[in-house]
C-alpha cells in the first residue's frame, strides 16, 4: 500500500509537470494568409474638440506580424478641412515610434460640423472624418441617477470606502450611456487633464444596442479628512463609431483564451488607408467634491 | 388516394405472405451477469433472414413453421446455436456465454455469424465497453468520448477535449443520451475526462448526421449511451483506481433473476493532495454516480429506474472570499424511470418519464469585487415508443416524446441581473419503417414531426417536417451500399464565448427573440466492404448544408449581457467530406485506421463582412490509426496515433497603439490555421484470471503524447511597442503524461 501511495504521488507529480506547458512559438509556424494583409501602414490618433487649444494628431506606426519594425512613411502634409477651412498643422516632435504634429494656431471646434483630416503622404492620403456632437443635457455625477443600485460602503475607523461595483460600468446620464473611469494610459496628447474621471457620452444610440458587458467600474476610495476635495469630472461627447470604437479597444486587450475573451475582430476606426480613430468631441467640465457624492449615495434616514 | 390505397394493400399483403409463420421473441442477456446484449444478432442461415436485439435486449423474429437452425452471435461472446420447432407463437430467453479471452476461432465465428445482420445497418458506431477499454486512454481509465473521437467523422480540438465535432457540427448539436436523458455537457476536469463513467456504461452508439426518425432535437448526431443494468445472478464489486480518480462499483440480484441494482460513484482526489497554490493555481476536482434498479414484473414487463449526477468544482487559489479567486461549479443531473412492455411477441413498447438538469456557476472576485455568474437548462421529458414485428424484415416504430425546456440564460447576485427566464415546450412524433423487402435490399425510412412552442413569449408555434431515410444493397456477401437523406431541426443551442470544452460559462438559449432553429439537411453514401469477418472496410461521404448557422459578432460578449442575442448572427453552413476506414476486427492484433478529408464553411451575414469563412471544425486532413496486440490471453499492448490540420483561428497579422492600449489588427474570421496536431499513445495492460473466489484484477500502464508533443490549446501574445516586436506563446494542456490504473473485482 505504501508502494502504492508512492506510485500514486509520483503520478501527480507527473501530471502537474507535464500539465499546463506555456512555451513560445515561432509565429511563422502558423499557416498565415498570404498576400498584403494591411490596410494601412500607420495608426492615427487625432481629436478636435470645443476647446481652445493647439490640436494635436499622433501618426504611429502598425507593426506587421514577423517585421521588427514598420518605418513611419514619409508625411508631406497634414492638415484638417471643416467647410471651406483648412487648418494645417505643423511637425512637433518625430522618432522611430511616432510623429505628432499639431495645429500651427490654436482652435476651437464648433458643434455641428464636420472635420476632416487629410494626411498627405507619397503613396497616398490618409484620411479620416468625423461630426462634432453638441453634449445632451449631462448630470455631472451619474451616480446620482444611478444611486438606488449602490450595494455596499463602509465606514472603518474613521476611513470611508464608497464602492461601485460591477453594475456600476454603464450609468444613465441624461438618457446618454456613459463610459466612464477608463483605465487607459494618459496620452500625453490626449486634451483634457485627468483621464481618471473621463466620460465618453452619445446622444443617438440606445443603451441596450450598446451594451457589451464589459466590466468597467470605478471607485473612490477617500478618507472623510478628504471629503472636501475636489475633482474635476470631463465630459466629451462621442459618436456611437467612436463610443464603439472604445469598447472595441477595450475588448481586444486581452488577446489570450480567458474566461471572459471576446471574440477576436478588427477595431473598425474611421481612418481610410489606415488604423485609428480621428474624433471630435462637445467637450464640458464641472468641478465636484466628494462630499457631493457622499450625500448622493448616503440614504437620507442614515 | 389512390396511393395510400396501394400502400396499404401492400403492407396487407406483407402481413398475409407471413401467414404460415410464427414469431420468436425474447431477450439475448449475458448468461452470467443477465446484463442485456444490445445489438447482438440472431441469424437464421438457410433462410439467410436475422434480427437483431434492441436497446433494451429484445428481439422478434418472424419464422416459417417447421424446424430452425439460428445462431446467435455477441462480438466477445461465444456464439450459440439453437434448435427450435416453431408450430406457434415462442418466447426463447437467449443467454450467452462471455469467452474469457475474446480471442480466437470462437471471436472469428462471432464475427461471422454477425456480419449478414451487421452489413445492414445503417450509419450507425456501435462500441461496447470492452472494445473502448482496448483503446489507450488520457489517465488510464477508459473514456467513452476519447473513443467516440477515434471514430472518423468525429472531430475535436486540442488534448483535454470532451467535446465532438461530428462532420461539420458543432458541440452543441450533439445529443448525449444516458439512458435517454439528455446531458448537456459531458465534461470533467475542464474537459479531460468525460462524465461516463466506464464501470456503469453497458453500450454506446453513435449515429453520425443520418439519425434514425426516434431521434431530433439536435442537427449533427447523436450518442446514446446504454447504463449497465446490474448483475441479475450474483453480486460484483469492484475498485477502480487511476491517477485522478477512483470508482467504487456494486452490483447484483435484489431479487434473482427478476431484480437487480447498479451504484457505481467515481471520485477524483487530486484536492486531497494538492491545494491552490502558486504552481497550480487552479485545483479541479469531480465526483460522479451513477445508480440504476432494473425488474422484471412477469414475463412482459421490465421497470427500469436510473438516475446520474455529476459535479465539477475548479477552485483557484485563495477562493472566492480572498482578494482574487475564482470558484467554478458545474453540473448535471438526470433520471429515467422506463417501462418496456411486450405486447405479445411482436409488439415492444417503451414509455419513459426524464428529468435533466445541468447548471454552471461561476464566483469571480478581484480586487475586492465580486461577481458571480449562473446558467442553466432542466428539462421533464414523457416519452413513448412502440415497435411492431409486422415480418422478419419489416419493424415499424412509431413514438411521441413531449419535452418541457426551463432555461436560465445567465443570473448574477452580484450585479443584480438576471437575464429573462424561458420556458418552452418541444414536441415530437415519429413514424418510421425498418424494411428489407429483398435479402439484399434494405430500407429505413421515416419522419421526424417536431414542434417547438416557446411559453413565455409571443413566439408562434414552429413546427418542422424532418424526413429521414436510408437505403442498403448488399451487392453480394462481402460488399454492401449504403445512402441517406436526413433533415434535422434544433431549436435550442449554446452561446459560448470559447472554443474550450470547459464550458463554463456557456448559455443555451431557444429559438426566441430572433434566434431561428437550426435546419441541416445531409445526404451520404459509401460502400462497405466485409472481408470474411476479420477484416471491414468503407468509403463514405457526405454533404450537409446548415440554415440559420450561428456565430458571434466580432467583439462578442456574452456574459452578464441583457442583450446576448444582439451578439448573434445567423447564416448558411456547407460541410461536406470523404472518410474512409479500414479495420481487422479479430484475432490477435486488432485495429483500425482512418483517414477523412472535409470542410466546414460559413456564409453568416455581418461576420467577416458576410463573406465565406472557414468554421471552427474545418480541419481539412484527419489520420488515424490505432491497434492493440494480445500476446497473451493476459498481457496486451496498444497504440493509437492521431495526426490531423490545424483548426482555423482569427489570429493577429499586426498591432499598433491607440492611447496607451495595443490594439491588434486581423485579417478575416478564422483565416489562420494552428499547427498541425499529432500525438501518439502507448499502453499495455494485464488481466488475471478470474480466481476461485471470484476475485480479479487487472492493471494498465500507459504514456499519453509519448514523443512529448506541444499541442497548442490556445494563443497568447505579448507585443512590444518600442522594437515593433510580437512573441507568441502556445499554452499546451499536457506533454508526455505516463499513467497507471488498477482495478479489483470480486
Amino acid at each position: 500500500m505504501r508502494q502504492f501511495k508512492a506510485l500514486l504521488l509520483l503520478t501527480i507529480v507527473l501530471l502537474s509537470v507535464a500539465c499546463s506547458r506555456i512555451d513560445e512559438v515561432d509565429i511563422n509556424s502558423f499557416n498565415q494568409p498570404d498576400g498584403e494583409v494591411l490596410n494601412g501602414t500607420v495608426a492615427v490618433f487625432g481629436n478636435v474638440t470645443t476647446e481652445m487649444r493647439q490640436h494635436r494628431v499622433t501618426i504611429s506606426p502598425v507593426h506587421q506580424w514577423g517585421d521588427n519594425l514598420n518605418d513611419l512613411p514619409e508625411i508631406n502634409r497634414v492638415f484638417v478641412l471643416c467647410g471651406n477651412d483648412t487648418i494645417p498643422y505643423i511637425e512637433k516632435e518625430a522618432d522611430r515610434n511616432k510623429m505628432i504634429f499639431v495645429s500651427e494656431q490654436p482652435f476651437k471646434g464648433e458643434t455641428g460640423k464636420t472635420y476632416k483630416l487629410v494626411i498627405e503622404t507619397p503613396t497616398g492620403n490618409i484620411t479620416a472624418e468625423d461630426y462634432l456632437t453638441p453634449l445632451g443635457d449631462t448630470d455631472y455625477l451619474p451616480i446620482i441617477k444611478d444611486h438606488t443600485k449602490v450595494r455596499s460602503y463602509q465606514m472603518q475607523s474613521g476611513k470611508m470606502a464608497h464602492e461601485y461595483q460591477f453594475d456600476k460600468h454603464i450609468y444613465t446620464v441624461g438618457e446618454q450611456p456613459v463610459i466612464c473611469g477608463l483605465t487607459f494610459q494618459q496620452p500625453e496628447d490626449f486634451p483634457i487633464d485627468s483621464i481618471e474621471s473621463v466620460s465618453f457620452v452619445h446622444n443617438d444610440m440606445s443603451l441596450s444596442a450598446l451594451f457589451t458587458a464589459r466590466l468597467f467600474w470605478y471607485s473612490y476610495h477617500v478618507t472623510e479628512d478628504h471629503l472636501d476635495q475636489s475633482e474635476t469630472f470631463i465630459t466629451c461627447s462621442v459618436s456611437p463609431e467612436f463610443y464603439t470604437f472604445l469598447l472595441d479597444v477595450f475588448n481586444e486587450d486581452d488577446w489570450s483564451l480567458g474566461l471572459f475573451a471576446t471574440i477576436s475582430g478588427n477595431v473598425r476606426g474611421n481612418v481610410k488607408n489606415g488604423y485609428g480613430y480621428f474624433f471630435v468631441s462637445d467637450v464640458q467640465r464641472k468641478p465636484f467634491t466628494y462630499h457631493e457624492i457622499y450625500d448622493a449615495i448616503t440614504p437620507e434616514n442614515e | 388516394m389512390k396511393r395510400i390505397l396501394i400502400t396499404i394493400l401492400f403492407f396487407a399483403s406483407i402481413i398475409g405472405l407471413q401467414a404460415q409463420t410464427y414469431t420468436l421473441s425474447g431477450h439475448i442477456t449475458d448468461a452470467a451477469t443477465g446484463e442485456t446484449l444490445i445489438g447482438a444478432t440472431l441469424y437464421e442461415a438457410s433462410s439467410q433472414t436475422g434480427t437483431s436485439a434492441n436497446g433494451y435486449g429484445f428481439y422478434s423474429l418472424r419464422l416459417p413453421a417447421g424446424k430452425h437452425k439460428l445462431q446467435c452471435a455477441y462480438l466477445g461472446y461465444s456464439t450459440k446455436e439453437i434448435e427450435i420447432q416453431l408450430n406457434a407463437d415462442k418466447t426463447v430467453e437467449i443467454k450467452l456465454e462471455e469467452n474469457a479471452v475474446g480471442l480466437g476461432e470462437i471471436t472469428v465465428e462471432a464475427a461471422a455469424v454477425e456480419r449478414p445482420q451487421k452489413q445492414n445497418e445503417f450509419h450507425a458506431e456501435m462500441l461496447t465497453i470492452n472494445s473502448i477499454r482496448k483503446l489507450p486512454s488520457v489517465f488510464g481509465e477508459a473514456d467513452i468520448l476519447k473513443a467516440v473521437q477515434m471514430q472518423s467523422g468525429v472531430k475535436t480540438i486540442g488534448d483535454a477535449s470532451s467535446g465532438l465535432l461530428v462532420r461539420g457540427g458543432t458541440n452543441d448539436q450533439n445529443i448525449i443520451l444516458i439512458d435517454e436523458a439528455p446531458i448537456y455537457n459531458p465534461s470533467h476536469l475542464f474537459g479531460m475526462i468525460s462524465i461516463f463513467n466506464p464501470e456503469a456504461v453497458n453500450q454506446v452508439t453513435l449515429y453520425k448526421s443520418n439519425m434514425p426518425a426516434q431521434y431530433g432535437g439536435r442537427v449533427s448526431a447523436v450518442l446514446d449511451c446504454k447504463m449497465k443494468e446490474g448483475n441479475m445472478n450474483h453480486h460484483d464489486f469492484s475498485v477502480a483506481l487511476s491517477p485522478f480518480a477512483a470508482t467504487l462499483t456494486a452490483n447484483g440480484p435484489i431479487v434473482k433473476e427478476k431484480a437487480s441494482y447498479l451504484v457505481s460513484a467515481r471520485r477524483s482526489f487530486i484536492d486531497f493532495f494538492v491545494k491552490p497554490n502558486v504552481d497550480m493555481p487552479l485545483v479541479p476536482r469531480f465526483y460522479d454516480l451513477n445508480a440504476k434498479i432494473n425488474t422484471k414484473i412477469g414475463q412482459n414487463d421490465r421497470i427500469y429506474l436510473s438516475f446520474y449526477r455529476g459535479h465539477d468544482v475548479i477552485e483557484s487559489m485563495g477562493g472566492i472570499y480572498q482578494a482574487q479567486g475564482m470558484y467554478n461549479t458545474w453540473g448535471n443531473t438526470s433520471g429515467t424511470l422506463r417501462w418496456t412492455h411486450n405486447f405479445g411477441s411482436r409488439w415492444f413498447l417503451n414509455t419513459a418519464f426524464i428529468v435533466s438538469d445541468y447548471s454552471n456557476d461561476i464566483d469571480y472576485s478581484f480586487k475586492r469585487r465580486k461577481f458571480n455568474w449562473r446558467t442553466g437548462i432542466s428539462d421533464l421529458n414523457l416519452k413513448a415508443a412502440l415497435s411492431y414485428y409486422i415480418a422478419p424484415d419489416c419493424e415499424l416504430r412509431i413514438g411521441a416524446s413531449a419535452v418541457r425546456h426551463a432555461f436560465t440564460p445567465g443570473e448574477s447576485d452580484s450585479i443584480g441581473m438576471s437575464l429573462p427566464h424561458h420556458h418552452a415546450m418541444e414536441y415530437s412524433v415519429y413514424a418510421l419503417n425498418d424494411w428489407k423487402p429483398l435479402r439484399w435490399l434494405g430500407f429505413n425510412y421515416g419522419v421526424h414531426l417536431s414542434a417547438f412552442q416557446p411559453l413565455n413569449s409571443d413566439e408562434k408555434l414552429m413546427i418542422y417536417p424532418e424526413p429521414r431515410v436510408s437505403m442498403n444493397v448488399m451487392l453480394n456477401e462481402n460488399t454492401s451500399l449504403k445512402a441517406g437523406y436526413a433533415r434535422n431541426v434544433q431549436y435550442i443551442q449554446v452561446l459560448q464565448n470559447t472554443a474550450l470544452d470547459y464550458q463554463s460559462l456557456e448559455t443555451w438559449f431557444p429559438a426566441v427573440n430572433g434566434l431561428k432553429p437550426v435546419i441541416a439537411d445531409v445526404v451520404s453514401g459509401g460502400c462497405f466492404l466485409d472481408f470474411g469477418g476479420q477484416y471491414s472496410a468503407s468509403a463514405e461521404l457526405y454533404y450537409k448544408k446548415g440554415q440559420n448557422q450561428i456565430d458571434f459578432t466580432d467583439h462578442a460578449q456574452l456574459i452578464s449581457n441583457p442583450n446576448v442575442i444582439n451578439q448573434v448572427r445567423s447564416g448558411n453552413s456547407t460541410a461536406y467530406g470523404v472518410e474512409l476506414n479500414l479495420s481487422k476486427n479479430v484475432g490477435k492484433f486488432t485495429g483500425a485506421m482512418s483517414y477523412t478529408y472535409s470542410r466546414v464553411i460559413y456564409t453568416i451575414d455581418g461576420i467577416n463582412d458576410s463573406n465565406p469563412y472557414s468554421a471552427l471544425s474545418d480541419i481539412p486532413h484527419d489520420f488515424r490509426i490505432n491497434g492493440c496486440y494480445q500476446f497473451t490471453p493476459r498481457w496486451s499492448a496498444s497504440a493509437a496515433w492521431q495526426y490531423s490540420s490545424g483548426h482555423p483561428v482569427t489570429l493577429p497579422v499586426g498591432f499598433y497603439e491607440y492611447m496607451g492600449q495595443t490594439v491588434p489588427v486581423y485579417t478575416e474570421r478564422n483565416a489562420s490555421r494552428t499547427p498541425a496536431y499529432h500525438r501518439l499513445d502507448l499502453s499495455c495492460a494485464y488481466h488475471s484470471p478470474k480466481y476461485r473466489n471470484g476475485f480479479n484484477w487487472s492493471a494498465s500502464f500507459g504514456l499519453f503524447n509519448a514523443y512529448n508533443r506541444l499541442n497548442p490549446l490556445g494563443y497568447q501574445f505579448e507585443t512590444d511597442i518600442e522594437s515593433g516586436l510580437m512573441r507568441a506563446y502556445a499554452y499546451s494542456m499536457f506533454g508526455i503524461l505516463p499513467n497507471i490504473s488498477i482495478r479489483l473485482g470480486w
